[in-house]
């Protein structure tokens, strides 16, 4: 600690949609999770556990979203990962055996082999098959800080014209955390950092200590931060926003510039999904037979085109501890470049998607247990929660950050252009026919109450911010624009059958089997 | 020697399964919620299955639909309504130069009198150098509108500005009506931050961690504070412009898309 002149908050953010599809033996989306559960989540929490075991002195700040930890412990889904597993493991038995002469290609295989083989075990394992759990004695050890989001990851300026469906959107994501942690969350993400004047309110009334905000929500704020982004500020109610630096963050995403695209590390696009012959993958592709990602990957960055060179696992951690020590380098200079005339050590903070590590950058996990490693040795930078910061300085700047999210360019033009601009008029008309109808049922019960609440869970997952976004980047349109359509549909035949007082309940039953999310919702959030 | 550490027990059964065992995926294929293996249940020490889970004691939970039946009662999403015709008009902001406006107009609404001489126009009203709510806006921005249902994006005169909307009837003398209004927004800020001043505020921490699902949420205690003496009294880094946060590449990447 002696020679500590500076802090870094370094905040995860795991999240993916609500994808559950028990009307159909399979569904290509639910690849999300399974490869998000196999490349990222047990990834991360290896090399926490690893951390804790060590007695590194980690504090990883970690926000699991409400929809995220739903499927985590659904039945249906870990079910179908176990099937995933099952598949890939038999996969990559052939291909050992195809490449059994080859000295370069399969050992990879053979690491691929038991990459699946591993996360098979853990999911058999009694123990440690509970993710949520793992976590939670990871939060319990120190090691994590867990925080909450909204309830489906809702862009909340962008819903701000009903304050219910805000409000909403916030409490269940705090309640969700309470009944899956038996904790109060540390903080809130904010969806895409997504911030408003006023918005602070909202957090305060639920309890929520801090967020995340973009760069520029401090630089621009109402008054100049004295700090910069290198120190919290409070909103005028009292919640705490600390701000991305966009420089440090630049470092670990950039596809161009940042670590993940030294040629050391495994390449993202190269699959055997791709490279190998229809005939032989065909099994293990979507059932449409479209070519798609097995996630077997046996080439590394350098090359170009189709000429990548084989992947090496000890080049690639030798690099990944390489770039550890350098972004605990650079880190230490902008402290130091900063801090000058400083009352107070300043905090980088740099949060990010969690998928970036592992799924997106194969390497990432890896990579930021070295990180922790490395700062944890008691150099000039060492890691630290928001919360904790807080505790340490309770007394900051207060001023209303500027809106804006993390978006491209900064503000909404992601999730609010011609292509997805049609979703709002739905969502807002929607949230304000829930809060009628909430006032209009103070005391529902039985099947009543039963629509209520369904009609509450099918309004939050149209309202995720991850529709518009797929819409708006042109990935799986088609299945965005269905899930929009679905659940307003849905919601709004449960709030016509509740107008008539005639609840079919044999639908219902159905679409409760389908969308069996937070079944602890009770749909006067809304009033 | 039949396996006896749990290690072992895994590494048997992986080997049976990576062994040929390919009508397992069938056999999962039907799995049904009720039909887990109790080792995919979460363990019951934590929240999520620790048997207080609001969810089982519901007589419905136990009711699994299969595939087919499940599908048919699902159906395919209906397209939404195109209009609502509830009379409403509704401003967003987009980036801190431009506005979405979306509105909805019931047919058949009275109309002022003379409003066949006029025309129904959506009016943005620029509220940004008001000092009171009642003060007429100083300016304001007309665009005609040819449809009941519809919306525009619409440029602002500048970042960090206040906005309303409403949509009437207008004649050609410059007279108004308004039929309907909006909220008020405010855009971001684009170039500078605010000319406020230095405020510095404790919060003290309240509240347990441990504190009960359904507790009112703690509320911190929150003072003005003075500056810290040693606190720089110029911004530590210029403001900057906000900056693209990841390539497209990246973002397709996220959310698993």
């Amino acid at each position: 600690m002696g020679d500590e002149r500076g802090l870094i908050a370094l905040v995860l953010h795991a999240h993916l949609p609500w994808v559950r599809h028990p009307e159909y033996p399979s569904f290509l989306e639910e690849l999300w999770l399974f490869e998000a559960i196999t490349e990222t989540y047990l990834p991360l929490l290896d090399a926490f556990e690893r951390l804790a075991r060590d007695g590194v002195g980690a504090q990883v700040t970690l926000s699991l979203s409400p929809t995220l930890l739903a499927m985590l412990v659904d039945p249906l889904l870990r079910a179908r990962y176990l099937r995933h597993l099952e598949s890939r493991l038999e996969l990559t038995e052939r291909e050992r055996h195809r490449l059994r002469n080859d000295p370069v290609f399969e050992p990879l295989a053979a690491r691929q082999h038991a990459i699946f083989g591993e996360a098979w075990r853990r999911m058999n394992d009694p123990g440690g098959a509970d993710l949520i759990g793992a976590f939670a004695d990871l939060a319990d050890a120190g090691v994590l800080h867990l925080m909450t989001t909204t309830a489906t990851h809702g862009l909340l300026p962008l819903l701000a014209q009903s304050p219910a469906a805000v409000k909403a959107q916030i409490a269940v994501g705090v309640a969700e955390f309470h009944r899956a942690f038996e904790r109060a969350p540390v903080g809130m993400w904010l969806p895409e950092c997504g911030y408003y004047p006023g918005l602070d309110r909202e957090l305060a009334e639920a309890g929520v200590r801090f967020v995340c905000l973009e760069t520029h929500a401090l630089t621009l704020a109402a008054s100049p931060p004295v700090y910069g982004v290198y120190a919290p500020i409070y909103c005028p109610a009292g919640v705490a926003a600390f701000a991305r630096d966009a420089e440090a963050s630049a470092q670990v995403w950039s596809a161009t510039t940042g670590y993940p695209a030294d040629p050391a590390y495994r390449d993202f696009y190269r699959d055997i999904g791709f490279d190998l012959p229809h005939e032989y993958v065909r099994h293990y592709l979507p059932a449409s037979g479209e070519r798609a990602a097995t996630g077997v990957k046996y080439h590394r960055i350098a090359g170009s085109g189709d000429r990548k060179e084989p992947y090496d696992p000890a080049l690639a951690r030798a690099t990944a501890a390489r770039h550890a020590a350098d972004y605990a380098r650079r880190c230490a200079e902008t402290v130091d470049r900063v801090g000058a005339g400083f009352d107070r050590p300043p905090l980088i903070t740099v949060p990010f998607d969690a998928e970036l590590f592992g799924h997106w950058w194969h390497e990432g996990p890896l990579w930021i247990e070295l990180l922790c490693r490395e700062l944890g040795a008691g150099g000039a930078v060492r890691m630290i929660a928001p919360d904790a910061y807080l505790d340490a300085h309770p007394t900051n700047q207060v001023t209303e950050p500027n809106a804006g999210t993390w978006g491209a360019a900064g503000h909404h033009e992601v999730w609010l252009d011609q292509s997805n601009d049609w979703i709002y008029r739905h969502l807002h008309r929607d949230a304000e026919r829930m809060t009628a109808l909430a006032r209009s049922h103070p005391e529902a019960e039985g099947l009543v109450r039963r629509a209520l609440d369904q009609a509450a869970r099918e309004l939050l997952l149209a309202q995720a911010s991850d529709w518009p976004f797929m819409i708006s980047r042109g990935t799986t349109v088609g299945y965005a624009t269905s899930r929009v359509t679905a659940h307003l549909g849905r919601f709004a035949r449960l709030a016509d059958a509740l107008e008539r007082d005639a609840v079919d309940e044999d639908w219902l039953h159905a679409v409760e089997s389908a969308d069996n999310l937070f079944p602890a919702l009770d749909y006067r959030v809304y009033v | 020697m039949p396996p006896r550490s749990f290690d072992e027990i895994c590494g048997y059964a992986l080997e049976l399964v990576v062994g040929g065992l390919r009508g397992l995926r069938d056999v999962l294929g039907r799995v049904i919620v009720d039909d887990e293996p109790s080792s995919l249940r979460p363990s019951a020490a934590r929240g999520y299955g620790n048997g207080r889970d609001p969810w089982q004691p519901r007589a419905h939970a136990d009711r699994v639909a299969d595939e087919p039946s499940l599908r048919d009662a699902l159906g395919t999403p209906a397209p939404l309504p195109h209009a609502y015709a509830d009379d409403r008009v509704v401003l967003l902001t987009r980036d801190p130069h431009t506005l979405f406006a979306y509105w909805d107009l019931a047919p058949g609404t009275p109309e002022p009198a003379g409003a066949a001489s006029a025309r129904l126009v959506l009016r943005i009203h620029d509220l940004s150098l008001l000092d009171f709510a009642d003060a007429r806006p100083l300016r304001h921005h007309d665009f005609d509108v040819d449809r009941l249902v519809g919306s525009r994006y619409v440029p602002t005169d500048g970042s960090g500005g206040t906005y309303r909307a409403e949509i009437g009837w207008r004649w050609n003398d410059g007279r108004f009506v308004a039929r309907v209004r909006s909220g008020t927004i405010t855009t971001a800020r684009a170039d500078a931050p605010g000319t406020g001043p230095a405020r510095w505020m404790t919060v003290a921490r309240l509240g347990s961690s441990e504190r009960a699902p359904d507790a009112a949420p703690a509320r911190p205690a929150v003072t003005e504070a003075p500056a810290p003496s040693r606190a720089p009294s110029a911004p530590a880094s210029r403001p900057a412009a906000p900056a693209a946060r990841a390539p497209s590449s990246e973002e397709q990447h996220r959310r698993g898309g």
